[in-house]
């Protein structure tokens, strides 16, 4: 292989099986794609699709009940992330991938403040001082959109509303200048009106630092915002891949077409 | 603040309780040690208001400096075995597997004798001190924490922050100190002002019994004990050592009771 056009993120036949009460259940189908540096990837599915169990194999992070089987290769530049050592995993995720969560709601601590738990990445990844730390975390807040930053890092996850708080685990998902940011969902949660804004931060992050972006979610018209190419995931499988504007075109697949004219006027 | 005014009166009494611990040696009105043979078991009157022991000692002042001996034995058990405890139960709900299982059998086995009986079994194997009731309460203490914080954690580590941190790469060590931690510390701050009751009077209950504070320490439990002997002829003696082991007990629950209200997250708080 032509190690300068390697890829940044490289999935090969990706299997994943899960068991539950002794039945074994395939949840991915030999899955492949490539996300390019500062591409954005797309992926589309109804729920249950796999779309979720794809992007968590990425950073190896299912857990083992209910996973049972796991083959295929997650090639992050050089190194096989389902077959590399939990020092190696824990260095790249944060730093190099960063992950956000389907649910804004859960996923930050709730007896901790915002400003706490974002300097607490900084810091895993980074040997900072707190006076830094402090500073840089201010700095993210403002760069997702917070208005008075510097006081909302005093405070808690309850005390945000929804759009604040997806806000905040962007920031949180900023803060080491990952090179692949895997957002699962971000948008689905929130209102239409901080959707929309949510998604304009996104573009801006694509713009600004050409974070790489896997962006999940079941809506078509947000894809079509802001992805360079889609993956079409039914029931594990890939069914339908390529550039946003082909698939747009002249779906191959009757699931997209239907997919496609939900849309409407698309 | 608190809902309450039981929890008033515990925090005042404790507050009391700590304030005469520490200032004993000043506000003694006599040495706790004196022996005054002529003055044995004298009554309480205007100058001793509790009166004096079999050895002619004041009563107060040995019960002043009695409240050093509870306080020093119930803040060090409750302090060592509650760290020992929290540390067993992170890692044993959090690695779960055969750790887990190990430290849970361990803990159903010494749940499953009273106590205070194990702590007996235990203060005469290592010989009768105040040293050596640390050493076992500290030994059984750390049981009701260890389980305490292994079921908060079970409940607390599948919740999407901590997988989050965990995605976020950092180390389990963080994980569990940085965001666990917080999330159960208050449940054990109850656990533990219950426990301090508990200890005081297993302390209490040991040198009752001879096994703990050597012969003529001022403890409550062997004051309470040295009165036994004369309760027909002067209940002074034990009443004094009694009450108060009985006031700071109550009050600890009072204060327990107060804190978990306030700090359960299924009761309202504003
Ligand atoms: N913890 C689990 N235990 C057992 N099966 C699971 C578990 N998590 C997911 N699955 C199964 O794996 C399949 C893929 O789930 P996944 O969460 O990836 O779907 P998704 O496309 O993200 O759906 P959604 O749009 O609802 O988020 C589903 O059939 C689901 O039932
Ligand atoms: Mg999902």
């Amino acid at each position: 292989m032509n190690l300068n056009r390697s890829p940044l993120l490289q999935v090969i036949d990706l299997n994943v099986d899960f068991k539950s009460e002794g039945k074994t259940t395939a949840i991915l189908k030999e899955i492949s794609f490539v996300l390019e540096k500062g591409e954005t990837l797309g992926i589309v599915g109804e729920s249950g699709s796999g779309k979720t169990i794809t992007v968590q194999s990425i950073l190896n992070l299912i857990p083992t009940p209910p996973l049972s089987g796991i083959s295929g290769k997650i090639l992050f530049k050089d190194t096989d992330l389902l077959n590399c050592s939990q020092t190696q995993l824990r260095s790249i995720r944060g730093k190099e991938i960063a992950y956000i969560f389907q649910e804004p709601m859960t996923a930050l601590n709730p007896v901790l403040s915002i400003g706490d738990q974002i300097m607490e990445m900084i810091r895993t990844h980074e040997s900072t001082g707190r006076k830094s730390a402090f500073q840089k975390a201010v700095s993210l807040l403002e760069e997702v959109g917070i208005p008075s930053p510097e006081q909302r890092m005093k405070n808690f996850p309850h005390e945000l509303s929804g759009g604040m708080r997806q806000r905040a685990m962007i920031a949180m998902a900023l803060s080491c200048n990952p090179e692949i940011l895997l957002a699962d969902e971000p948008t689905t949660a929130l209102d239409v009106t901080i959707q929309a804004q949510v998604l304009e931060l996104f573009k801006e992050l694509k713009q600004t630092r050409g974070t790489s972006i896997i962006f999940v979610t079941h809506d078509l018209g947000v894809i079509a915002e802001i992805a360079d190419k889609l993956m079409v995931l039914r029931q594990g499988m890939i069914i339908e891949e390529g550039p946003l504007d082909q698939i747009f075109k002249s779906p191959q697949q009757e699931y997209t077409r239907e997919l496609i004219s939900l849309l409407g006027g698309e | 603040m608190f809902r309450n005014k039981w929890t008033y009166a515990g925090l005042i009494i404790i507050l009391f309780f700590i304030v005469t611990a520490l200032t004993a040696p000043w506000i003694a009105p006599e040495d706790p040690y004196e022996i005054n043979l002529v003055l044995q078991l004298a009554p309480p009157d205007a100058d001793h208001i509790m009166g004096r022991d079999n050895n002619g000692s004041d009563i107060l002042s040995r019960l002043l400096y009695g409240a050093r001996i509870s306080l020093v034995v119930g803040l060090s058990v409750v302090t060592i075995s509650g760290i020992i405890g929290i540390l067993l139960g992170l890692v044993s709900g959090y690695y779960g597997g055969w750790v887990d299982l190990i430290l849970m059998r361990i803990v159903d086995i010494l749940l499953a004798f009273p106590g205070l009986l194990l702590a007996i079994a235990l203060v005469a194997v290592l010989g009768p001190s105040l040293t050596n009731v640390v050493i076992a309460l500290i030994a059984l203490g750390w049981v009701p924490f260890a389980r305490l914080v292994r079921g908060q954690v079970i409940s607390v580590k599948e919740r999407n922050y901590i997988l989050a941190a965990r995605t976020s790469g950092q180390s389990d060590l963080r994980v569990m100190i940085i965001h666990i931690l917080p999330n159960i510390i208050s449940v054990v701050i109850v656990q533990a002002t219950f426990n301090l009751a508990g200890v005081i009077i297993s302390e209490s209950s040991l040198s009752f019994l001879g096994l703990g504070a050597p012969p003529g320490t001022p403890s409550w439990g062997a004051m309470l004990s040295e009165g036994k002997q004369v309760i027909l002829d002067a209940p002074h003696v034990s009443i004094f050592p009694g009450l108060a082991i009985m006031l700071v007990v109550l009050a600890f629950n009072f204060v327990g009771d107060g804190l978990r209200d306030k700090l359960d997250p299924k009761t309202d708080r504003k």
